[in-house]
């Protein structure tokens, strides 16, 4: 299975946009924690702007960093897929609540915002994209079935995909299940064949090995898309590498990539 | 050009499937590009996939998935002359769409078509008849080899 990465997207705190972080994966410059800044995803019409969570404009401001050098270049009306573990945990935080109260009365807006292709919803509003859109969430197995799934959709012939993963650390409310991390949004304009943008080549190969659950990312800790960061590195570095990631409890994926000059 | 059909072992040496969850019976033409496989198997009283004695018709795509996986077993036996079937996983099942099936119909046949492969993955195209060749269901799926 082989895929081209044509253009990355980057949004993470002290990794605000890819370009301005290249020097930072490359090493050339430390990494410093500092928080994102305030994003609007202008793009959208002022009442579905009102409407996003911090989770939505997370997943739009990864997309829109990823195809932000092609937006109206790309057609917009490539399929997109979104790839988030936890969904939206402030708006699933505040509708429980609201389900708890003495007179339950949850907002529509919310109820509206609750489904896990929410964000993919605003993006294809924003965009007037009606190409397939699927939201995924694959847990500790979510770098690698993203990338396996891209490239299954784009085997029915479409000229790209625009894979974004992201996830926000879980609301506080939530106190059962806290997992150390920040918040971290990436995007890959994918294709399978090569073009003028192309940044690389990727390859990917099923393994029948097992292999062990991901130790925590040093700079986002335990937030599953920030494991793509041996591989954001490599492409800053213009260096070929791989990475083994979980496929599922007895399979891995071997991502492979070759920078193309 | 069809492929010599007497030369191939039974379906259940071919694929990964036994017992009862090898659903194909027959192989009534091959080439490199396709299978075209005949069942009674759906008749099955203690059919694998029934439930309260019916069979669903999404257990259809598994006949599909099934006769990809004839497909490239049998391929690979023809081509190496033994069972050299390498494993694949059902990465992807697409675009798939239900016709009216009655499930007492007396057999079903499927006919899986390669679409595209490369060395680790292959895209396929797959439609099952029933007896009275209406097609009852159809789609996409694609199979991935795990590396050596």
């Amino acid at each position: 299975m082989k895929a081209f990465i044509n253009s990355v997207g980057l949004q993470a705190p002290g990794l605000e946009g890819w370009q301005d972080s290249a020097a930072i994966l490359r090493g050339e410059r430390p990494y410093q924690f500092q928080p994102l800044s305030p994003y609007s995803p202008a793009f959208l019409p002022a009442n579905e702007r009102r409407r996003t969570t911090d989770t939505i404009r997370l997943g739009l401001r990864s997309a829109q960093d990823t195809l932000g050098a092609y937006l109206g270049e790309m057609p917009a009306s490539i399929p997109t897929l979104f790839a988030c573990v936890d969904g939206d945990t402030e708006i699933s935080a505040k509708m429980t609540a609201a389900i708890l109260a003495d007179e339950p009365m949850v907002s529509p807006i919310h109820f509206h915002n609750s489904v896990h292709n929410a964000p993919a919803g605003y993006w294809m509003i924003g965009q007037k994209n009606r190409a397939p859109s699927s939201s995924i969430s694959v847990g500790e197995y979510q770098l690698a079935n993203s990338f396996v799934e891209a490239i299954t959709q784009l085997s029915e012939g479409w000229e790209a995909l625009l894979l974004v993963m992201y996830d926000l650390p879980i609301d506080p409310i939530i106190e059962t299940y806290q997992p150390d991390m920040h918040a971290f949004g990436v995007g890959f304009l994918l294709s399978l064949n090569q073009n003028e943008h192309t940044l690389a080549e990727l390859n990917l190969q099923v393994n029948q090995q097992a292999c062990p659950s991901p130790s925590p990312c040093k700079w986002f800790g335990a937030n599953q898309s920030a494991q793509v960061l041996p591989l954001l590195k490599g492409l800053a570095r213009g260096e070929a590498g791989e990475q083994i990631c979980a496929l599922s409890p007895a399979l891995s994926l071997r991502l492979h990539w070759t920078p193309i000059a | 050009m069809s492929w010599p059909l007497d030369r191939l072992p039974p379906i259940s040496d071919l694929v990964p499937h036994q017992y009862a969850m090898c659903f194909w019976q027959q192989i009534l033409r091959l080439n490199e590009n396709e299978i075209l496989c005949q069942t009674q198997h759906h008749l099955m009283p203690s059919h694998p996939l029934k439930h309260n004695e019916h069979l669903s018709v999404t257990a259809l795509i598994e006949y599909g998935a099934q006769a990809v996986a004839v497909h490239g077993g049998a391929c690979a036996w023809l081509n190496a002359g033994a069972a050299t079937t390498r494993p694949g996983y059902l990465a992807a099942v697409r675009g798939v769409t239900f016709y009216d099936f009655d499930a007492r119909t007396p057999y079903l046949q499927g006919l899986a078509q390669l679409i595209s492969a490369d060395e680790s993955c292959k895209n396929y195209q797959f439609k099952l008849f029933d007896a009275q060749q209406q097609c009852v269901c159809d789609g996409r799926v694609m199979v991935v080899h795990p590396g050596e």
